[in-house]
């Protein structure tokens, strides 16, 4: 699971008001384009005639980060990214969520976001790293209302609910 | 036809092994990508953008690279975790998560700038377990959809009705859900080639449902209104544009498409395309 999904997901447990954000924690993480590069490296020493642009990760590209960021609640990201030990490099938020505290997945909004304009290229690259290639392979959700945890396995959350959670 | 959700619940009929056969199958991949295309279409996003898409039942993720090849970021969920696994394999660009629909969807309000499902919500219908309630299912599934959906965006809900009543089941609770909108049908009069899909609007009353496709591709109305049929949207994938099936072009087409997702065809040649001489 990666960060944008994380950003993206709340808690769908019955009764739940408050789902969001869901707290992350995680025994192992990875980055994708560190994956990607060296499949890459092994693919080209087998295979002499793959060129580099065959295979790979798309590049950086400011406009998909324009169209994508009112869809991110940058301090949420923030949070998760700290919580995993990547914080570094990353813009401070302007506003913070407390990790314990669910808000309203309905008044959380993007407005509080940075405006993309005033980040460097750098910072604006490493934000969209991290949402991006961040890869959550084994750990957990916590709806931060209910307690319930969701667990993650082999990248993939389980959000499948019990009967009477429903 | 053999309908699987008459068979097994889809997290059983989807196991290890039919999971990759159906992955792996270019018969399932060609029909896929056909109704993902028409499902883009029909949502009408805005151009030159990148949309924020889910993908319900996005099982082995063929469904979801059609979506990605159309410059589109897309997350998805499926039941079958079988499925779920081939699509990683397959290192897809969607975010998955396992879930089932009748549970209802787990996003924020109003992020998503569309919402698809190829082939899979027929299965709403059905009481695979002894608790199930078939419309309530349906209902929680409409009502969240609506509540992720941005306000003026689509969904485009392709399905296999086994019968009349199923179309008007997933209609009723899609429409008390709040949803404006109903069902295309296209190639009405092909038995194999007849499709539906259901085409959602969330928070626009005045909006049209778009029309089927005749059987030559044509739109079955054409009325000065009709938005979803206006030229350059998605000018790649109408027909006119398509080299001609069985044309040396149409067979390199598909050919790299197959490369590109992953399953193994013969290589090029000057006989590429070409007919065989009889001995
Ligand atoms: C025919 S496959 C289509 C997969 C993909 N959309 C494609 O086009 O290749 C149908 C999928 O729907 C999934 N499905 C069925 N019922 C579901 C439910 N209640 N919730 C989530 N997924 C479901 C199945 O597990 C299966 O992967």
């Amino acid at each position: 699971m990666r960060l944008l999904a994380h950003n993206l997901m709340c808690s769908h447990v019955r009764g739940v008001k408050n789902g969001y954000p869901l707290g992350l924690a995680a025994t192992e993480v990875r980055f994708l384009d560190e994956v990607a590069e060296k499949a890459i490296a092994e693919q080209m020493a087998e295979d002499s005639d793959a060129s580099d642009g065959e295979y790979g990760l798309p590049e950086y590209n400011d406009d998909v980060m324009a169209n994508i960021w009112p869809k991110v609640v940058y301090s949420v990201l923030h949070q998760a990214a700290s919580a995993l030990g990547h914080a570094e490099g990353l813009p401070p938020p302007k506003v913070a969520v407390s990790p314990s505290m669910g808000v309203d997945a309905a008044t959380v909004a993007s407005s509080s976001n940075p405006d993309l304009a005033s980040l460097t290229e750098q910072e604006r690259k490493t934000i969209y790293r991290i949402l991006f290639y961040l890869d959550v392979v084994e750990g957990s959700l916590t709806c931060p209302e209910s307690g319930r945890v969701f667990p993650i396995v082999k990248s993939i959350p389980n959000m499948l609910l019990d009967e009477d959670e429903v | 036809m053999s309908r699987p959700e008459f068979i097994a619940p889809p997290e059983v009929f989807y196991n290890n092994v039919e999971a990759r056969k159906y992955t792996f199958n270019s018969r399932m991949l060609n029909i896929q990508t056909e109704m993902t295309e028409r499902a883009l279409e029909l949502l009408n996003l805005p151009e030159d953008q990148v949309s924020l898409i889910l993908d319900v039942g996005c099982g082995s993720g063929l469904s979801g690279e059609t979506v990605a090849d159309a410059g589109h970021i897309w997350v998805g969920f499926d039941i079958s975790k079988d499925m779920l696994e081939v699509a990683q394999d397959r290192d897809t660009d969607g975010d998955l998560a396992l879930a089932d629909a009748g549970q209802g969807a787990f996003y924020r309000p109003g992020v998503f700038d569309g919402v698809i499902s190829i082939s899979a919500i027929q299965w709403l219908c059905n009481a695979d377990k002894k608790h199930h309630r078939p419309e309530r299912r349906m209902q929680r599934f409409f009502t969240t959809l609506y509540t992720s959906l941005k306000r003026g965006a689509r969904a485009v809900l392709q399905f296999y009705p086994s019968d009349a009543t199923q179309v008007e089941r997933l209609t009723a609770a899609a429409m008390k859900a709040g949803f404006t909108g109903g069902v295309v049908v296209d190639y009405p009069n092909s038995s194999k080639r007849k499709k539906f899909y259901m085409c959602l609007f969330a928070g626009t009353a005045d909006a049209q449902v778009p029309a089927g496709l005749r059987d030559d591709g044509t739109p079955q109305t054409v009325d000065a209104g009709d938005i979803t049929f206006r030229r350059g949207a998605h000018r790649r994938i109408r027909s006119s544009d398509r080299p001609t099936k069985g044309s040396r072009e149409w067979i390199m087409a598909k050919k790299e498409l197959y490369r590109r997702r992953g399953v193994e065809v013969v290589n090029d040649s000057k006989y590429s395309g070409r007919r065989r001489r009889r001995l």
